[in-house]
């Protein structure tokens, strides 16, 4: 229609630089061979010869690669039978699963894991238990094989939400047809649902496999006994490692990661467009009338159960059980245990206090100014296809390549590298800017979602009256998707309030956060105060996703 | 006074060539239809002008204003041409009020609120939503949805209001009440009006002029009457009205009238294309225009009828010429059985 404002121009200028310059620090910093602001530095590739011939990268890469596997084989399989179960059959207690299942995707894996080591560690109270009964515990939590179905069976929430989506959006008329054309319920699952949803399960699985190339907290809480490394785990331990911090280094293994990742992420991109080749019919066509499963209900409701008790209900007991006690072993009782003293020593501790506040403050005030952004952002692109609106689109999907650890390392290093913004290092400015870069993708998703629900020509309408570009946006579209940006407000603090890896290495008096203060106490293995923080941090959760089902905000689409 | 007029103009969406150099011209207080099949072009023609699409080359003026021009490198913003558009979807802000929605013009324009307040409950009586003001969009009728979204394009007085298919999401009674009373309003207020429709008698109804546009090109434009009584070509005469059709071969040619003649069969007819004896032929007639005879006339055949469909005001026959199904209308109910035909020399074009 009319070239592109100066001002959109701008915003997607401003986005591409924060989200490319720190990881082109990465990159760079990757190739030298002493840290980046140091005047004598040569460039050369002995960052990456020196992890390369490392025998623990490489046991890292197996081992990451091992779990995204893993994950693939595990979550795919079982998501979409969770989505099949949950869309199309008479499951009891559907409405009710629908909130549970997706708490997986709100909580920390951090505090899951905390939560599995409390409850079915060595010492915990579920082992000690079975140890009573069988004279043993049969299970080992920090073995390999554990953190692989620990990871799979995390990451079927993943799974279910895209192969629900896809689901949903398939009429069953399309299943009726192929009825009434002669085909029996088999050969329709086979022929007809199957393949249509294949797209969205394929997209899911890339989705399951490169999330398990940045798996971290899960890798550092139950991988650490046994000395089980990942790659993001790997680079966490480098500098203990060494014993100084080697910036060329962790930017090597940064690169290793990022390498993996992007051609999955592309290769997704790829999918995303065969993913909505069949989805044509949505509204009236998409009526859909639920198959009986008859005494089989039961036995999957069980299935769901079990997974549910395993994935959700253990872990989450587990550390808000431990919250409450001062320590548990053989003969210890509830009652003697009991204590609030872990939430007193929060309260007491001034940096785990700023920490709460910090990540109440993250998530509703920050949060809300990532909103903010992020329909700026939209709006820049907003109805247009261009150069530009797709330099944006490539902008907003590179985030999701990058794990938050080395996106919060690549942006210490940017507030350290540009003098401009060094008196932001230790501000929540700083945290709130990686934050917001990270779950930048996600953020972009709800706000295009609502953006794309508004009619071209209540736009367009409001143009041929005489409103500028500017004023359609401001009593337009804006108006119109207020409730969109409210709800998508609420994911985003529910999301900065789970986050935890983007903040470890911007971790300062100032910058604290319950989610990066637990993976350094856990270094220190102060178990009682990470119980407390998990607890909090569960609450905090619980709170976001009361509202979001009080309103009715969708958690997922 | 011509008060809009489009000059060659080329417009391409994505890979497609949408509209392949269109001229015309409407003057003060004329009302146009632009019809066609879907995908003739007939929407993008109207957004183009309105500034919604931008065009690759031609010229648009508004009154004295040059809206657009390639050649000189003009393109002036759809804020700033000032027109008057109703969506066919209506477009109303679902967000606003009726008063708020035909407001927002003025406020733009930066009318005095008291003005605004007026002028808002002038247009709003005029259009018969006196006391609607206070509703949401969502809380009205389609009728009464179509009439808030005319006041809002009214408000603030446009020389020219363009309308897209403002009929089509009415239902059929309501239409051809609708299509009067728009065209009256138009009238009443002097204004140049452009409407998009695919409904030929809607455009024969309600315009002064028709355009009729076929793949990106103007076909035929005049008045209803030469476009239904004086097609063209094939396409025009095929698209304006119901007709039949029948494949015959030219066999004389005599000034504009010429024989055309088929098996078991032999007509006179009007030429409106430049045929010759022995060129094959496609003939027209209206379904209006068979009548049946009491006694042979120069164009008349006897015809097997072959069913008789009541339709309430009339009764259509189907008569049966060597495998083509020729219709017409009647009065009477007529059992099956050969019928003398007749078929106007006049009213059947040979194209």
């Amino acid at each position: 229609m009319n070239k592109m404002p100066f001002s959109k121009i701008a915003v997607i200028t401003i986005t591409a630089i924060a989200v490319f310059l720190p990881i082109g620090l990465l990159c760079w910093q990757s190739f030298l061979n002493a840290p980046f602001f140091q005047p004598e530095k040569l460039y050369g590739l002995d960052a990456y010869r020196f992890i390369f011939e490392d025998p623990d990268f490489k046991r890292a890469f197996l081992n990451s690669l091992y779990i995204s596997l893993g994950m693939a084989f595990i979550s795919v399989p079982l998501g979409g039978l969770l989505a099949f179960l949950m869309v199309r059959t008479n499951l009891p207690g559907r409405s009710w699963i629908e909130p549970l299942l997706l708490i997986p995707v709100f909580v920390s894996p951090m505090i899951l894991c905390f939560g599995y080591t409390v409850a079915v560690g060595p010492v915990g109270f579920i082992s000690i238990w079975a140890e009573n009964i069988l004279g043993s515990v049969p299970w080992n939590i920090y073995s390999m094989v554990s953190i692989v179905v620990i990871a799979g069976l995390s990451h079927v929430p993943h799974v279910y939400i895209y192969s629900s989506s896809a689901l949903r959006s398939l009429g069953s008329d399309v299943e009726e047809a192929a009825r009434v054309a002669g085909a029996g319920p088999l050969k329709v699952a086979a022929t007809v649902s199957l393949p249509m949803v294949m797209p969205a399960m394929l997209y899911s699985g890339v989705l399951v496999f490169f999330l398990g190339f940045q798996v971290f907290g899960l890798a550092l809480v139950l991988g650490d006994p046994e000395g089980h490394l990942v790659l993001a785990t790997y680079l966490y331990k480098l500098t203990n490692k060494l014993g100084i911090p080697s910036y060329h280094l962790m930017a090597a293994v940064a690169m290793c990661i990022v390498a993996i990742t992007v051609p999955l992420v592309l290769s997704q991109r790829f999918l995303l467009r065969n993913a909505h080749k069949y989805i044509t019919l949505k509204g009236k066509g998409a009526l859909q009338r639920t198959l009986p499963l008859g005494g089989w209900r039961w036995v999957a409701a069980g299935a769901i159960a079990l997974w549910l008790a395993v994935t959700v209900v253990i872990p989450i007991v587990g550390i808000v059980f431990r919250a409450f006690v001062t320590n548990w072993g053989e003969g210890v009782t509830f009652l003697e245990a009991f204590t609030l003293n872990n939430f007193k020593e929060v309260f007491e501790q001034r940096n785990l206090m700023r920490g709460v506040i910090n990540t109440i403050l993250l998530g509703v005030i920050g949060g809300g100014l990532s909103v903010i952004c992020f329909t700026f952002i939209g709006l820049s692109s907003h109805r247009k296809n261009n150069g530009w609106t797709r330099l944006l689109d490539y902008t907003v999907m590179t985030p999701r390549a990058v794990p938050g650890l080395l996106a919060g390392l690549a942006f210490l290093w940017v507030f350290l590298f540009f003098p401009p913004l060094a008196p932001f290092r230790k501000t929540l400015f700083s945290l709130w800017l990686a934050y917001s870069v990270v779950w930048l993708a996600y953020g972009m998703r709800l706000v295009s979602t609502s953006l794309l629900q508004v009619g071209p020509e209540l736009e367009e309408c409001a143009r041929v009256t005489g409103a500028t570009p500017g004023q359609v946006s401001r009593h337009v579209t804006v108006p119109l998707i207020k409730y969109g940006l409210l709800a998508s407000w609420l994911m985003i603090f529910m999301i900065f309030e789970r986050e935890y890896s983007t903040g470890v290495y911007l971790l300062g008096p100032g910058t604290e956060v319950i989610g990066s203060l637990m993976v350094s106490l856990w270094g220190a293995g102060s178990i009682d105060i990470i119980s407390a923080l998990s607890f909090i941090n569960i609450l905090l959760v619980s709170l976001g996703m009361g509202i979001a089902l009080r309103y009715g905000v969708k958690l997922h689409d | 006074m011509t008060e809009l007029t489009v000059q060659d103009l080329h417009v391409t969406l994505g890979k497609n060539h949408i509209l392949k150099g269109v001229s015309m011209e409407i003057k003060r207080g004329e009302i146009v239809a632009l019809l066609g099949p879907s995908g003739s072009g007939k929407t993008t023609l109207l957004r183009s002008i309105a500034g919604l699409e931008l065009p690759t080359q031609g010229m648009i003026r508004i009154s004295d204003q040059v809206v657009y021009d390639s050649a000189d490198k003009i393109e002036v913003p759809v804020e700033r041409r000032s027109l008057g558009f109703v969506f066919q979807s209506y477009a109303l802000w679902p967000h606003r009020t009726v008063f708020e929605n035909v407001a927002y013009g003025l406020k733009l324009r930066k009318v005095p609120k008291e003005e605004i307040r007026e002028r808002v409950q002038e247009v709003l009586k005029n259009l018969g939503l006196g006391d609607l003001g206070d509703r949401f969009p969502h809380q009205l009728s389609g009728g009464q949805q179509q009439r808030v979204a005319l006041a809002r394009s009214l408000v603030y007085k446009p020389q020219v209001i363009l309308l897209d298919e403002p009929l089509s999401n009415l239902d059929a009674k309501l239409r051809e009440e609708a299509r009067i009373w728009l065209r009256q309003l138009i009238i009443d207020l002097n204004l140049s009006a452009v409407c998009v429709t695919h409904d030929q008698a809607e455009a024969m109804a309600m315009a002064d002029k028709i355009v009729l546009l076929k793949d990106g090109m103007i076909e035929q434009a005049g008045t209803p009457q030469q476009m239904y009584g004086a097609p063209d070509s094939l396409f025009v005469a095929e698209f304006m009205g119901a007709n039949n059709t029948i494949n015959g071969l030219v066999t004389d040619v005599d000034g504009d009238s010429a024989s055309v003649k088929g098996e078991g069969w032999s007509l006179r007819g009007r030429l409106r294309a430049p045929l010759k004896a022995g060129d094959r032929t496609t003939a027209i007639v209206r379904l209006e225009k068979i009548k049946l005879a009491q006694t042979p006339k120069e164009n008349s055949l006897r015809l097997p009828l072959t069913a008789s469909l009541y339709l309430g005001n009339a009764w259509e026959y189907v008569f049966d010429l060597s495998g083509t199904t020729i219709r017409g209308y009647g009065n009477d109910f007529m059992p099956p059985g050969e019928q003398l035909v007749d078929i106007p020399a006049e009213h059947l074009w040979l194209f």
